[in-house]
């Protein structure tokens, strides 16, 4: 008898331990595996270095909980090929962005009160351009926030506050009538040389 | 022999069941894991920072929603009113008291798989702070309700869907409440069920 209780109890020990591993794994493989996961809907739905508003159709839209008083909008960077630089017009309504790596983890977020002059211009770089630029004594650097990252790819997402969305005034409407300050926001490949190189010589 | 699969059969079921189950439970929407409770309100303000823990990031996948950075805001999120029934579209519910300060707020019904609800009548299932009534002290009522109400009305009216079940977000734009002293204010708005549909 005490052979047969030892032997339930190595089982459920053992089937504990496993389910332990078990649980770990799926915690850890979820965000790699995720279907659902908001990158990979993004990455289908824009280019690096093209600044895409989101629709905001609600069933259109594959993103989760959704703020229907916001209009959205994606640039993805990929700092192998160049830094980005982003930036939009000073406006008076509420606006904010996070910069995401490629996994979905926030390394830097702003608004609109936290910008410098309350205009978006952020430039996003790895660490060696970012040495580079605060090498080159670039008079207009002043002008950017400066945001670090070790990861290489990733998005930024801008959310700007739109109460008289279409989605909001009626919910059978599907149609946008976009984001004024979403429609100046530009994205594009920052030419860090020519900084750079005008020291140099 | 017999005994001995059979032990390491007992085995895997245990550890697939409890491993499968308790890593599903903890990232069900409606569980808190790494959150932290306000009454009926659960926020992630942890989601946001570099060192955001593995359960916070697979809840942000498993969910498929953009989280808010710290200087963004923050999202809370009801699945229950305040005596911890869950949310149901055939129920009245009214929704009062204060939020923490934040520039702008706005408050949704989300069905349980994300989705936004859509109302058949003419009214909204979202309010923000800006199209709100208030009274004295920034105190505000909101009255989620099938049938138009004087007033806040947040509109939850969807045909066929009545003993479905919905949950509430108020996010708090450009909060003091995600620095880095925490959670500044305590204080959010009650959620208290009124009259329920047969």
């Amino acid at each position: 008898m005490p052979a047969m209780m030892a032997r339930a109890f190595y089982t459920v020990f053992s089937g504990l331990v496993l389910a332990g591993i078990i649980h770990i794994m799926i915690i850890i493989l979820v965000p790699k595996y995720g279907t659902k996961d908001a990158w990979a809907y993004l990455s289908e739905r824009s280019k690096n270095y093209e600044f895409t508003q989101l629709q905001n159709d609600a069933n259109a839209l594959g993103l989760s909980e959704i703020d229907p008083f916001f209009s959205y909008g994606i640039c993805r960077y990929d700092l192998n090929d160049a830094p980005l630089k982003m930036q939009g017009d000073a406006t008076e309504s509420f606006w904010s962005a996070s910069v995401f790596d490629e996994g979905g983890k926030i390394i830097y977020s702003l608004n609109d009160r936290t910008a410098l002059n309350r205009e978006l211009s952020v430039l996003v770089v790895d660490q060696i351009q970012g040495l580079e630029l605060k090498e080159s004594n670039w008079e207009e650097l002043d002008n950017f926030i400066l945001v670090e990252t070790n990861a290489t790819k990733g998005y930024v997402v801008l959310r700007a506050l739109q109460p008289d969305n279409a989605l909001v005034k009626d919910s059978n409407a599907s149609e946008n009538n976009g984001s004024e300050f979403l429609d100046l926001v530009s994205c594009e490949k920052f030419d860090i040389e020519s900084v750079t190189k005008a020291i140099d010589s | 022999m017999l005994r001995f699969y059979l032990t390491i059969l007992c085995a895997l079921a245990i550890g697939i069941g409890l491993g499968g189950a308790s890593a599903w439970y903890s990232l069900r929407q409606t569980h808190s894991f790494g959150g932290i409770n306000i009454g009926a309100w659960t926020a992630w303000p942890f989601v946001s920072g570099g060192n955001a823990d593995p359960y916070t990031i697979a809840k942000v996948v498993r969910d498929g929603n953009i989280p808010l950075g710290a200087a963004e805001g923050l999202a809370f999120e009801a699945h229950a009113d305040d005596n911890g029934d869950a949310l149901l579209f055939n129920c009245d519910y009214i929704l009062s008291g204060q939020t923490p300060p934040a520039r702008v707020w706005t408050l949704a019904a989300y069905h349980e798989n994300g989705s936004l609800v859509k109302t058949s009548n003419s009214g909204k299932s979202a309010v923000y702070s800006g199209n709100i009534i208030r009274f004295g002290e920034s105190g505000f009522r909101v009255n989620i309700s099938t049938t138009p109400v004087a007033g806040n009305w947040l509109s939850v009216n969807e045909s066929g869907n009545t003993n479905k079940t919905f949950y509430l977000m108020l996010r708090l734009y450009d909060t003091p409440s995600t620095s880095t002293t925490g959670l500044v204010s305590r204080r959010m708005p009650t959620i208290l069920r009124g009259e329920c549909l047969q």
